[in-house]
């Protein structure tokens, strides 16, 4: 290939990557739409588009049939159509009966690609790793067949292939016959195959991870096997195993489509489907709408303390019983309490982002222990990596290892044994050691500082007290325990964002700047950190021993806990309150985590306060009046609004296919390198949401409903931000969010029609009113 | 003349969404040694007025990115980066430009 034809095949590769939303590792599980890459589409057409490429089901009940009754002759003229369009060749082996080449291919790649980003846990390394993912499986990819009559030819032919990924694909869609007029569609259904693994390099590269690992690596060995599969059924019908010949010998007798497409979709049910979805969606509207209403207190009372709570939906039970039980303020912000850094623990070797992953923070904070605690963590650190290594060494090596499950097995079995009948501590509490803040520079502690009050809105009346709190769930023996921690902090707890808050808006000097920028926080005002544990309804509070304050903690908490105990299902075998199940290693589903979230209401509290929500809410403070420009709000849709959009679709999707778009039944997956889990033994990549996440058995717990969006500010505001945000615009026009704005003034609703039209809000209330 | 000692070369600026940066730098890395990057980029085109300050977005926002590539890169490089921008938000101009110390622009082998 020349240059210019190589670089007409990555923009092709990149273009055809835009169908595949990123897929981060499970250590930082980030919800994303899985359809991120249709977003420039209507909600409808996106839907339609998806359920093809991924062969999905894309709506509580869509189009798909497995009945396709039309004439053979019909059929294959759909699949030479389809070719580079929705199918590859690979597809086309299980349409004419000559096997399932696609799970061939992926469980190949799958093996090479797990082998290839193992994470230190394989107790051999890939051999010739450092010279990226295509060289490393060329090199060894040689031996595959060693042992079959096939063995020579096999590796002369793998020889022969370019020593450069790109080009490789070039010579594999050639020799394939695949014409450059259909490569895009044909690469796009290639990484719609195996979503997981292309979303997850697509990321990774983008992020700069690993530079030996991108998706035209993934393509050449993907595009590579389809010709192994292709070559050895084709032949065996006397066929040449490429597009060209394939196709005249289907359009000689298409009577040999053996099966048709699956499964088969209709336009016509997917648009039923999708009616369906809208009336269930109005009438929740209307049965939210007819709860929120402005409700002032009768009388101004003095607040003891102001709790700053996540936007995520599980704060707003909390927040409601807290509020019953005391002169307490609640107020929404997102949970990394507008602190984008990174967090390195003391002596630990790398840092995490514990932001929103809309963010690439750069700052870093760490720990900073006094002298005796630094020397004990560094003793216990030492002691954990010899035994380790004693340990890992022993079990890894291939003689060594029979030694070392006699040695070490009755420990092993006593351990499990204990596991088994006691239930373990989920989470150990950390010791919140001081912070160490000096590479957050000053006057980004005040920016910081500034922004983060006055997107929540408290820029006057601080309480004596203002607790920040974070969240996370505590759960034991689970791959997905990213996945109940706080979203707006990348999928990590959001006790140390709390804590760098604290220490910032604590301190006289940034105090003092914030003075000259408008905001006076009384000398008596104290801001500390706290962590709402959302597994275990528990809230603790860092460096505060306030008596009353914690009583009332404790009483709103076990409140939430025996409301939300009624939703769980019974564990017959195991631990079914909810302390109990943080600490059940066998416990497939902790906790509900956002399940049933639906929408996001942006407005003052008083709107809400007096309703239930049932947990359904992501909930973010915002006073219009204080915001006349409208900064305030265009920084709130721009970012909480985007994370829970996604946090919302995720859920959305992983719940009307669970397989596709979710991981699947958690007792079958195998975790992958510390990057994500597999069903059984391979193929792609599954990282969304697993079924217990979702549904109970095979009924869905999660309502498949778009995320509701209800901003309490002038329509004209929310206008002049949306015409300014291309992202707003495809959320919003693109229905992939509904809007629907409060007038501060006269309380009515308006729904947004699309291209900055409002229509009036139906004001009654559906009579089989759905809970909220 | 001083400016005998310039070279001839192609200017690119390219204005894409944070989020597409990657790609366009992966098209790059075959013809150019260096560019510069500005984000986040704010301005008006055919779609409208484009807001580049988000304060906790990134991946929104705009960037710019700005090379230089030998004249007969610039052909072999459009065949790759021209699909991106018509498929994708974005722009581009290419100007001519002198440049000098012209090792320093050419790409690594």
């Amino acid at each position: 290939m020349n240059r210019s034809e190589r670089t007409r095949l990555r923009a092709t590769v990149a273009l055809a990557a835009d169908a595949i939303a990123p897929v981060w590792p499970l250590d930082t599980f980030v919800a994303v739409n899985p359809l991120l890459g249709f977003d420039a589409l209507p909600f409808i057409e996106a839907t339609a588009r998806a359920a093809e490429l991924f062969r999905a089901q894309v709506l509580p009940a869509d189009g798909r049939s497995g009945d396709d009754a039309r004439d053979p002759a019909d059929r294959a003229r759909e699949f030479v159509a389809a070719i580079g369009v929705r199918d590859t060749l690979g597809d086309w082996c299980a349409a004419l009966g000559w096997g399932d080449a696609v799970a061939e291919i992926d469980e190949r790649t799958g093996r090479w690609l797990a082998a290839y980003l193992d994470r230190g846990e394989a107790a051999w390394t890939m051999p010739h790793r450092a010279r990226g993912f295509y060289a490393a499986w060329k090199r060894l990819a040689r031996h595959e067949c060693a042992a079959t009559p096939n063995g020579r030819a096999y590796r002369r032919a793998i020889d022969a292939l370019p020593d450069h990924a790109v080009d490789a694909v070039g010579a594999n869609l050639e020799a394939l016959g695949i014409p450059p007029e259909r490569r895009h569609g044909y690469l796009q259904r290639h990484l719609a195959q195996c979503a997981g693994w292309a979303g997850f390099i697509k990321r990774a590269h983008d992020a700069g991870e690993d530079p030996g690992l991108d998706l035209l690596a993934l393509l050449a060995v993907r595009t590579w096997y389809e010709r192994c599969a292709l070559t050895a059924t084709a032949r065996a019908h006397g066929v040449e195993p490429a597009f060209p010949a394939v196709r005249d010998w289907l359009l000689a007798d298409p009577a040999r489509v053996r099966r048709a497409r699956e499964p088969h979709f209709e336009r016509a049910a997917h648009d039923a489907a999708y009616a369906r979805l809208e009336q269930r969606e109005r009438e929740f509207a209307a049965s939210l709408l007819a709860v929120l209403e402005p409700r002032d207190d009768a009388a101004p009372r003095a607040v003891a303390a102001q709790f700053v709570f996540c936007i995520d939906a599980r704060s707003e039970p909390l927040r409601r019983a807290l509020e019953a039980e005391g002169p307490y303020e609640t107020l929404g912000f997102a949970g990394f309490f507008g602190m984008p850094v990174r967090y390195r623990p003391f002596d630990a070797p790398h840092a995490t982002a514990i932001a929103p992953v809309l963010l690439r923070p750069t700052r870093e904070v760490g720990e900073r222990p006094d002298a005796a605690t630094a020397r004990q963590l560094r003793r216990a650190a030492a002691r954990t990596r010899t035994f380790d290594a004693i340990a890992g060494g022993a079990l890894a090596h291939p003689v060594a290892a029979f030694a070392g499950v006699e040695a070490f097995g009755p420990f092993a079995a006593l351990r499990a044994a204990r596991q088994t009948f006691r239930a373990e501590r989920a989470h150990a509490m950390p010791d919140d050691r001081p912070l160490q803040l000096d590479a957050l520079p000053f006057d980004e502690r005040v920016f910081f500082g500034e922004a983060a009050l006055r997107i929540m809105g408290l820029t006057h009346g601080f309480a004596p007290l203002i607790v920040l709190c974070g969240h996370g769930g505590s759960t034991v023996n689970n791959a997905f325990s990213a996945a109940i921690d706080c979203g707006a902090c990348g999928g990590n707890r959001g006790t140390i964002n709390a804590r760098v808050a604290a220490d910032v808006l604590n301190a006289p000097d940034v105090r003092a700047a914030l003075v000259a920028r408008g905001i006076t926080i009384p000398p008596h005002t104290r801001f500390v950190a706290a962590e709402h544990d959302t597994t275990r309804d528990a809230v603790r509070l860092v460096d505060c021993d306030d008596r009353a304050l914690l009583a009332a903690l404790a009483r709103a908490s076990d409140a939430v806990r025996a409301q939300r105990a009624r939703a769980l299902p019974a564990a017959p075998l195991g631990a079914s309150d909810p302390p109990a199940r943080a600490g059940d290693w066998a416990q497939v589903r902790p906790e509900w985590g956002l399940a049933r979230n639906a929408a996001f209401v942006i407005g003052p509290r008083a709107f809400s306060r007096a309703a239930d929500l049932d947990g359904r809410c992501f909930l973010h403070s915002y006073d219009a009046p204080a915001d006349p420009d409208g900064a305030i709000l265009e920084q709130i849709l721009t970012a909480p609004l985007i994370v829970a959009a996604w946090i919302n679709l995720q859920y959305f999707f992983a719940t009307v296919d669970p397989d596709r778009f979710g991981s699947g039944d958690k007792l079958l997956q195998q975790p992958v390198g510390g990057i994500g889990v597999v069903a059984g033994n391979g193929g792609d990549l599954r990282n969304g949401l697993p079924l217990q996440s979702t549904s109970f058995g095979a009924t869905p717990y999660h309502e498949a409903l778009r995320l509701l969006a209800v901003v309490v500010a002038p329509r004209e505001r929310i206008d002049a931000i949306v015409a300014r945000q291309q992202v707003l615009q495809r959320l919003f026009d693109h229905r992939w969010v509904s809007l629907v704005a409060i007038d501060p003034g006269d309380g009515r609703a308006y729904r947004y029609a699309g291209d900055r039209a409002w229509h009036p809000h139906p004001t009654e209330t559906p009579e089989c009113s759905p809970t909220v | 003349m001083l400016a005998d000692r310039l070279t001839p070369m192609k200017k690119l600026e390219i204005v894409v969404s944070g989020e597409h940066v990657g790609d366009v730098r992966d098209l790059l890395a075959e013809y150019v040694s260096g560019y510069t990057q500005i984000a986040p980029v704010s301005g008006r085109g055919h779609a409208g007025y484009h807001e580049g300050r988000l304060l906790f977005n990134d991946a929104s926002a705009q960037a710019m990115i700005v090379t230089v590539v030998q004249p007969d890169a610039l052909e072999p490089l459009l065949e790759g980066l021209l699909p991106l921008l018509e498929r994708r938000s974005g722009v581009a101009w290419v100007s001519d430009v002198s440049v000098g110390r012209a090792a320093y622009f050419a790409p690594e082998q």
